[in-house]
């Protein structure tokens, strides 16, 4: 019988700092992991704990997986401290993912904010990987700063992908940033979409998710076409030590993607 | 439904079973402790110090298929003998619905429980005495074993009505060598009114409590937002015992030990929602900081989330609860409380 609380060893290949408090590692599991983008795997570190993370490396990539961390507990807080050839643990991938094949032939609006962009790159590169699949990409995107933006590098592959329109915003600007100053739902409203073939995939700060998904529905998105991905305090991942629980729903197994209309009569979800 | 077979003992046919059980299984059954009843492993000499109690034990039936801590990082083989547990109520079986959900579920079975619960037989025996704080009748229970037993005793003057659950239970009359007659009418009919006189005692006792299950799940869930919480639970002191003792309560946390050899040594230890940090994150936000939602959530998902998902309560109406807490909240009376807020609500 399989031990479902044991992790499985991973390498680590590379850390690349993305900015001042996020950090980007590159795992290499003893044994493949598939996953599906959207998923999550609980991460170990030996001799301390676990901790969550939806892999930011797109699926399709099988010899590796990457994490996107940022620095705020104890356990993220020795990852930090951690360098390439240093094995942590892997245990998963579970929950529910994007419904990426849900998707085919309509407009994707996807907004992330913050390190919440993790997920989202995961789900950005499979969609970009089949993008003759999908109507319209869309990526909005907002940070504290520029300096807060996270896979800097990308961003400029990103916006010269003819298949993909960035919008980006930051807070508070400073010198230099020649593109939109405020808080990130300030850029739905510098595009259209067609709302009667389209999703829209928010993932973000719990504010910034609350706030995104009022624009949205505002705008004429229904609830049943926005996805969020709802992350909670994690333990088991296994739908069985009930610290994710959400309403009805354990997060680590009914999810952490939910439409809005599964959730939006359950009270605190965005606390 | 098909009827189990039954099967009728006599004294000493009953006396001699326990005995072979005792040789050739681990039996644990209730005895007397320095305070009260308590599971104690019975030697094949000590038989006749079993008690069978006339209610359930404080101790709730989960102590045995998953301890309050356990390092999950081992192998978990099975034991040497097979564990014969006895002097199990109905409501510690209806919380078994609940605990394999959860624990069996196939996506990922535990197998540390998944080994304990195949290499234990759960004897369950009729109530014949309820306690004051039991309300099983009250929420869709009985005081007599319906559903997951192996083997249901029913005790009728001298005689012991034996009930087969499983092949398990089964197994373990077979393994007595006893001969075993099937039980008569008569004894069936006795049976039955004995289960009638407890259903009508444990309504009477509770007739000052006003809530039918077949609302409840609606009724609580129509409660998310009200501030009658807030009046309820001003005696709560979140100390957890509710959780502790609750047959059906399985919520945990995992913890990685200090280890000198290994690098993932996986501590599995009981945990309560009631705990203030239950739902917090690294980053700070805790989705159920206050009070009156923290203390809220067990009741949305005893009543409303787990019957949603499962198809039964997870409370059983043991009363474990009424007696552990520690500001003498009685589910009953916050369980009426409600019913009656959110129908007066809707009228």
């Amino acid at each position: 019988m399989k031990n479902i609380y044991m992790p499985v060893e991973a390498g680590i290949t590379g850390v690349i700092t993305e900015s001042a408090t996020i950090k980007t590692f590159r795992l290499k599991p003893a044994e493949k992991i598939p996953f599906a983008t959207g998923q999550f795997i609980e991460l170990a570190v030996p001799n301390l704990g676990e901790a969550p993370f939806t892999p930011s490396s797109s699926p399709d990539v099988t010899d590796r997986m990457d994490v996107t961390i940022m620095n705020v507990g104890v356990v993220t807080d020795k990852l930090h401290e951690m360098k390439e050839g240093d094995i942590v643990g892997i245990r998963g991938p579970y929950g529910k993912g994007y419904p990426v094949e849900d998707m085919y032939g309509k407009e994707v609006l996807i907004l992330g904010g913050g390190v919440g962009m993790a997920p989202l790159r995961s789900f950005l590169l499979t969609l970009l990987a089949r993008a003759e699949k999908f109507r319209k990409i869309i990526l909005c995107y907002g940070a504290k700063t520029p300096e807060d933006i996270i896979y800097k590098d990308q961003f400029v592959e990103w916006m010269n992908n003819p298949n993909l329109s960035v919008y980006r915003s930051v807070d508070k600007a400073g010198e230099g940033w020649n593109e939109t100053e405020g808080v990130v739902t300030v850029l739905l409203d510098q595009f259209e979409v067609d709302l009667s073939n389209s999703v829209a995939v928010v993932c973000g700060p719990p504010v910034m998710m609350k706030f995104g998904t009022l624009k949205l529905l505002e705008k004429g998105h229904k609830p049943e076409n926005i996805y969020l991905s709802m992350e909670k305090n994690m333990s088991c991942g296994l739908g069985k030590c009930g610290h994710c629980q959400l309403g009805p729903y354990f997060v680590c197994k009914d999810g952490p993607v939910f439409t809005y209309d599964q959730i939006q009569d359950i009270p605190g979800i965005w606390d | 439904m098909v009827p189990n077979d039954l099967f009728v003992l006599s004294k000493d046919q009953w006396s001699t079973f326990l005995k072979k059980t005792a040789s050739n299984y681990e039996v644990i059954a209730p005895k007397d402790g320095p305070y009260h009843l308590e599971y104690e492993r019975i030697g094949e000499e000590e038989t006749d110090t079993i008690v069978f109690p006339g209610a359930r034990l404080t101790r709730p039936l989960k102590y045995f298929f998953y301890p309050p801590r356990e390092n999950v990082s081992r192998d978990p083989s099975p034991p040497d003998k097979k564990r014969v547990i006895f002097g199990i109520k109905a409501c510690d079986l209806a919380a078994l619905s609940i605990l394999d959900n959860i624990y069996l579920d196939p996506d990922f079975v535990d197998p540390f429980y998944k080994t304990r619960r195949d290499n234990a037989i759960i004897v369950s025996d009729d109530c014949t005495k309820p306690l004051e704080n039991c309300f099983c009748v009250l929420i869709d229970g009985t005081p007599f074993a319906t559903k997951n037993f192996d083997l249901s005793l029913s005790f009728i003057e001298d005689q012991v009505l034996v009930e087969l659950g499983s092949e398990k239970g089964k197994n373990l009359l077979d393994n007595a060598g006893i001969d075993l007659r099937k039980a008569g009418e008569d004894l069936l009919n006795r049976r039955q009114e004995q289960r009638q006189a407890m259903i009508e005692q444990l309504k009477e006792q509770n007739k000052d409590f006003e809530f039918s299950p077949e609302k409840l799940p609606e009724l609580v869930k129509e409660m998310y937002d009200s501030p009658m919480w807030k009046e309820i639970c001003e005696t709560c002191v979140s100390c957890g015992a509710c959780s502790n003792i609750c047959p059906s309560c399985h919520c945990f946390l995992l913890t990685y030990n200090q280890s000198e050899d290994k690098k993932f040594e996986v501590l599995r230890t009981w945990d309560s929602c009631q705990s203030a940090g239950f739902s917090r994150v690294a980053g700070g936000a805790n989705p159920r900081e206050k009070l009156p939602s923290l203390f809220q959530n067990r009741f949305q998902c005893k009543i409303h989330y787990k019957p949603r998902n499962f198809g039964v309560f997870a409370c059983t109406g043991c009363g474990r609860c009424n007696e552990a807490c520690q500001g003498g909240i009685d589910i009953r009376r916050v369980l009426s409380l409600v019913a009656g807020e959110a129908t007066s609500k809707s009228t």
